[in-house]
Parts: structure tokens; C-alpha cells; sequence
């Protein structure tokens, strides 16, 4: 049975004039001006390439998942981008809704920060571990694990909790470029024998590539 | 449906239920996209302010059920921690309660 919940965050949406679910988590949406997209909405803790390869052949054109703290793993990242098809969390459906065209949505936190990260010219590749974990491969043969992490104030508590969310990580990039880094969040991540950065702090860090 | 109901429907109030068997002084608080009347809020922001921080991991634990239900974002700070970054003014929280 389709969620009532989801479609009346949906129908409120400005943008949308209508919407047809097609099974019980494929939607489509009508939109006031622009055409109809279809999208999959799914509610897991973890989004696999198994839970994404049924919509892979399919018309639709997003891929998300519903709870804020649902992660994705890079495999079924690679397998949506390889496929043409968006994905990440429900704020990208509320993104792709207002897009000319919806499949070409990016999450702008994590697309800025792996094109970033991607274009320094010490850095070999960028993949994903899951969808706020990058691994970034650097000149020097070393592959480093940088959590990402959206607050405006960073808190020590904060990088614990990513530490569980995420599993180890060499690096934490705050990426609110508002706010500050708490004392006490670059005491825990030394604890963690991890190292808290912005983002130029990291690109600098890469440059020097001392690690 | 409303902010109050979105913050229902999307199980907020379960979740402080919740924490309420931690028998700690907990103060909540909703901010961003849904208290500026946004009907299909992208996340639904809430702050949670603890005494101290040896409550704050059973507070992420009991709500963790919850948090795989809805697009919700918990902020967990210490009452020293919110003062510092003077957080519930900042953001305009609005206490929410049951």
C-alpha cells in the first residue's frame, strides 16, 4: 500500500499537480510546468545494487531513499549512475521535481565535494564506499577514507557518531562551508587517529600528500 | 496536513517517547524548512538538548528505530554546547513538546 505520509509530502510540493503511484513505491509525477518523471522511493537502512537493479531497465528517472539516515553503498551508486538514473535521499526528489531534466539531479553536498576532490591534480580517483564515504586515491598509492559530514557546527559527538555510521574514516570533510569545527570534534578524531578538515584545508592536504 | 502534523506523521513524537525511558532531561526543539511553513520539507530538522554528554548515545540509540522511518535530522548538543554556539537562537528552534 502506498504511503500516505510520503504522498502528502509530495502533493504539497509548489511544483507538483498531481501524482500516480504505479505500485506501492513508484511514483509518477504530474508537475505544473514541466513533464511527468517517475521516481522509486524506497525505505531501507542500507540500498544495495539488489535493491536498485529491478528500475535500472525501467522509464523511471530517481531513485531514492526515505529515511534521512538510509545509506547507500557505492556499488548501487555506480549501478544508478551507469543506468542514467538519479539517486540519493528524499530532499533529491524535492531537487529533481523543480529540474528541467529530473535524472540529471545530483545532491549538491556530495557532488561538490567529489568533484573537488576528483580534479586535484594529486588525486588518481574518487569512488564511493557509500554515499558519505569517499575513497580517494591519491599519486602517492595511498587510499584514503574521507567521511563527509553536513553540519554548521561540527561537535565532538558528531564525529563519533559518524565513526559508527560510516566505520573508520582517515579523514572527516565538514561540509557546511558555514560554521565551525569545534575544539572538541578534532579531539575526537584524533582519538580516532582521523584528522578533521574543510575543504581547502583537505585539498591542501593532499598537495602536500605527506600521509 | 501541517508542521505539527508532518512532525507526527514522521514519528517525532514516538521517537521523544522514546527517549523518555533515559530519564534524562531532554529539551526538544523543531528548526528549519518545516517551521518557515515548507509543506514538503526536505528534512525535518530537530534538536535535541541534553544535560550532558553521557546521555547523548542512548538518545541516538533509542531514536535510531525511528530515524529509518522519515527524513528526519537529529542535532544532539550538550546545554554547554548549545549556549557556545548559541544553536537554538541561530537557527530560530521553536521548543517542541507533546
Amino acid at each position: 500500500m502506498p504511503d500516505k505520509f510520503i504522498e502528502g509530502l509530495l502533493t504539497k510540493h509548489s511544483e507538483v499537480q498531481g501524482i500516480e503511484w504505479i505500485t506501492d513505491n513508484i511514483v509518477s509525477i504530474e508537475r505544473k510546468t514541466q513533464p511527468a518523471f517517475k521516481a522509486a522511493i524506497l525505505k531501507l537502512p542500507l540500498v544495495g545494487p539488489e535493491d536498485v537493479e529491478p528500475y535500472l531497465t525501467t522509464d523511471l528517472s530517481v531513485i531514492v531513499n526515505f529515511p534521512k539516515i538510509g545509506k547507500w553503498t557505492g556499488s548501487a551508486i555506480a549501478a544508478c549512475e551507469e543506468a542514467g538514473k538519479a539517486w540519493g535521499q528524499w530532499s533529491l526528489l524535492l531537487r529533481a521535481i523543480n529540474a528541467e531534466f529530473p535524472q540529471a539531479t545530483v545532491n549538491p553536498e556530495i557532488a561538490f565535494s567529489r568533484r573537488a576532490l576528483r580534479q586535484h591534480n594529486r588525486v588518481v580517483e574518487v569512488t564511493f564506499e557509500l554515499d558519505h564515504l569517499l575513497l580517494v586515491r591519491h599519486q602517492n598509492g595511498t587510499t584514503l577514507r574521507v567521511a563527509l559530514v553536513y553540519e554548521y557546527d561540527l561537535t565532538g559527538e558528531d564525529v563519533r557518531t559518524a565513526r559508527d555510521n560510516l566505520g573508520q574514516f582517515d579523514v572527516l570533510l565538514k561540509t557546511n562551508p558555514n560554521g565551525s569545527i569545534l575544539a572538541e570534534a578534532r579531539d575526537a578524531a584524533t582519538a580516532l587517529s582521523a584528522k578533521v578538515f574543510q575543504i581547502a584545508e583537505l585539498l591542501g592536504y593532499l598537495a602536500r600528500g605527506r600521509f | 496536513m501541517n508542521g505539527n502534523d508532518i512532525l507526527v506523521r514522521a514519528g517525532v513524537d514516538a521517537m521523544m517517547i522514546a527517549c523518555a525511558g533515559l530519564k534524562a532531561e531532554l529539551t526538544w526543539y523543531v528548526f528549519g524548512s518545516v517551521l518557515i511553513d515548507e509543506l514538503s520539507p526536505g528534512d525535518i530538522d530537530i534538536l535535541c538538548v541534553a544535560p550532558d554528554a553521557s546521555v547523548l548515545g542512548g538518545v541516538q540509540k533509542a531514536c535510531e528505530e525511528h530515524l529509518l522511518k522519515a527524513p528526519i535530522h537529529l542535532r544532539l548538543l550538550t546545554s554547554d554546547q548549545e549556549h557556545e554556539l548559541n544553536f537554538i537562537c541561530r537557527t530560530n528552534a521553536r521548543q517542541y513538546s507533546i
